[in-house]
């Protein structure tokens, strides 16, 4: 699924992150973990295709991501890739079913609003669909930006901190659904974390430092 | 269209704020539409009030009251002219066709013009029903005065003295032998009877002292129209006007007083656009996180772009249309309640192709206004946005 060679990131006139080569099955799942500032978030925004590497060679789901124009790796992400972040994301001015609606549709998806009401039921969020993201607690919210990032069924779910934010109830509970549901849809887990409670979990984990 | 949704989700989050927007840019378009059905409205009245008529020979005074009172039949007459110097004028060689006409009565809001056949002929009017005015008493009403009052023909009436009819009750009633067909013009709120009729009223059966408030001249030439006016100007006690001298007159003085509502506009329309600015920059500001989102999202540049462009045009676009149609419905409202405004031929009913201008403008406003915060979201830098706590 993951393909790295030679990644070098460069932000302004300094290297950010410098990889030789990293390979990541499909299916598989992945913990980054590193001091802050030794690029875990620079990774995931190259494999999400936010950012684009000054060097190396990056596949993903044999995709040549870093030789994509800008719409064609828009395209990319809309479809194969799902975020979490360290503090739940949302458009504050739609309901959380609205939210997870806009994911579907951004994925080039139809708005099935059963698939919403399925996935926010799965997650154990269903009574809050109709809510706006903050009345949620940050735990439910949390959930719902997992739900968000699932509904599309991406092939490559990334999750930037996604427990920091979390007490150890909510946090062990993130991490649980995170990692069921990347498996309930065969995606490729990938999360960037410096939180020591996760690590017991990965059998796969990248450790980074800084270049 | 992905960005729609966004956009609708947005103005039902902050409606006052887009209500605001609207309302402003309403205004300023709805000043701009009255005041463009306004004038293009009353000169085409006007234009069409005075075809035909190329001088106005009238007592001595103001020329532009001159032709107000004996074209327009809007303002008092400047006072009287003997008939006998009226029917030596009109012998002229260069007059092509002289009407000389009467002013004083009127029946209800209705004035009462003694003319004869040549009046009519001068005004483009034709009889739609009856027969023309002969005898003295007699009368044609103008189509809106035979609607308005619902006297038909063989239908007695009797003038008041004074130009609105109220004063005083003449006792001798007129017949009715005909309506004339409707012209658009205003001759349509006209009652045309015999000159004697007038003399009889007020008591002026003497020869001598019959006499006319103005005479209405065709020439045969503009040049004509010109040197008569001199000659009448510089040798007699009379004054002579020429219409479309005289409208650009009033055009002058009334555009003065346009000039400023039109800048009233403009500002109210600057408003409008400054709020959907303002509105838009904060908006870019407040939610750069969200914008970072829809891009990690998948979200292109165009769609976060049209998000905040498509909010700006849907306020100018809701208050543009809103601002035409209260517009209408000023200029509407000022025909209603005033008959002289609807006798001057003003309709919210009716539709300027220079409104499309208008509308231009209003949503071109708006769309400038959204342009900046928009071009923003486009340049918005997710992975940099991401980083920062949302």
């Amino acid at each position: 699924m993951i393909e790295i060679e030679d990644l070098r990131v460069r932000l302004g006139d300094r290297d950010v992150l410098a990889l030789e080569r990293w390979r990541l099955a499909t299916g598989g799942q992945a913990l980054l973990t590193g001091p802050s500032g030794a690029g875990k978030s620079t990774l995931l925004n190259v494999l999400a295709g936010l950012l684009t590497p000054a060097a190396g060679r990056v596949r993903v789901d044999g995709a040549d991501i870093a030789g994509m124009g800008e719409t064609q790796r828009d395209r990319f992400r809309a479809g194969r890739v799902g975020f979490v972040f360290q503090t739940a994301r949302f458009v504050r001015a739609m309901t959380v079913a609205e939210n997870l609606a806009l994911a579907l549709r951004l994925a080039g998806k139809p708005e099935d609003r059963h698939l919403v009401h399925a996935t926010l039921a799965r997650l154990g969020i269903a009574e809050k669909a109709a809510r706006r993201p903050r009345h949620l607690s940050v735990g439910e919210a949390q959930r719902a930006a997992i739900a968000r990032a699932v509904i599309a069924g991406p092939k490559l779910l990334l999750a930037d901190e996604p427990t920091s934010a979390l007490d150890d109830t909510n946090a062990a509970a993130a991490i649980n659904l995170l990692i069921g549901e990347a498996r309930a849809c065969n995606a490729t887990l990938v999360v960037a974390s410096h939180d020591a409670r996760l690590r017991p979990l990965f059998a796969t984990t990248l450790d980074l430092t800084a270049p | 269209m992905i960005a729609l949704p966004l956009i609708l989700a947005h103005l039902r989050d902050r409606p006052a704020t887009f209500a605001l927007q609207a309302f402003l840019l309403a205004i300023g378009v709805a000043m701009a539409t009255a005041l463009l059905l306004f004038s293009a409205q009353s000169e085409t009245r006007l234009a069409r009030d005075a075809q035909g008529i190329d001088l106005v020979i009238g007592a001595k005074g103001s020329p532009l009251q001159l032709v107000m009172a004996a074209v327009f039949q809007a303002d008092a007459p400047t006072g009287n002219l003997p008939l006998e110097t009226a029917t030596r004028l009109a012998s002229d060689p260069r007059i092509a066709a002289a009407a000389p006409i009467g002013l004083g009565d009127a029946y209800g809001a209705y004035r009462i013009v003694g003319a004869d056949a040549g009046y009519l002929s001068l005004m483009n009017a034709h009889i739609g029903a009856g027969r023309l005015h002969q005898a003295p008493m007699e009368a044609v009403l103008g189509a809106e005065v035979a609607r308005a009052t619902g006297l038909r023909v063989g239908d007695h009436f009797q003038g008041g003295h004074g130009l609105t009819g109220g004063d005083e009750i003449h006792a001798d009633a007129y017949v009715v032998t005909g309506v004339l067909a409707p012209t658009g013009a205003v001759i349509d709120r006209l009652i045309v009877t015999p000159l004697e009729s007038l003399w009889s009223t007020h008591g002026a059966a003497a020869e001598a002292a019959r006499e006319t408030t103005a005479v209405l001249v065709r020439t045969r030439t503009p040049f004509a129209a010109m040197s008569l006016q001199r000659e009448i100007n510089a040798d007699t006690a009379l004054v002579a006007a020429r219409p479309p001298e005289e409208m650009a007159r009033l055009y002058a003085l009334v555009g003065a007083g346009a000039d400023v509502m039109r800048g009233f506009a403009l500002v109210m329309i600057a408003a409008a656009a400054l709020s959907v600015f303002v509105t838009l920059l904060s908006a870019l500001r407040d939610r750069r996180g969200e914008i970072a989102l829809l891009r990690a999202m998948g979200a292109t540049r165009k769609t976060v772009f049209a998000t905040l462009m498509g909010q700006g045009l849907l306020a100018a676009i809701v208050g543009t249309l809103c601002g035409l149609m209260l517009g209408h419905v000023l200029i509407e409202a000022l025909a209603d309640a005033s008959m002289q405004a609807r006798g001057f031929g003003l309709t919210g009913r009716a539709f300027d192709p220079r409104e499309l201008w208008i509308a231009f403008a209003g949503i071109g406003a708006g769309a400038l206004a959204a342009l900046g915060p928009a071009i923003g979201a486009y340049r918005t830098d997710v992975a940099s946005t991401l980083a920062e706590a949302p």
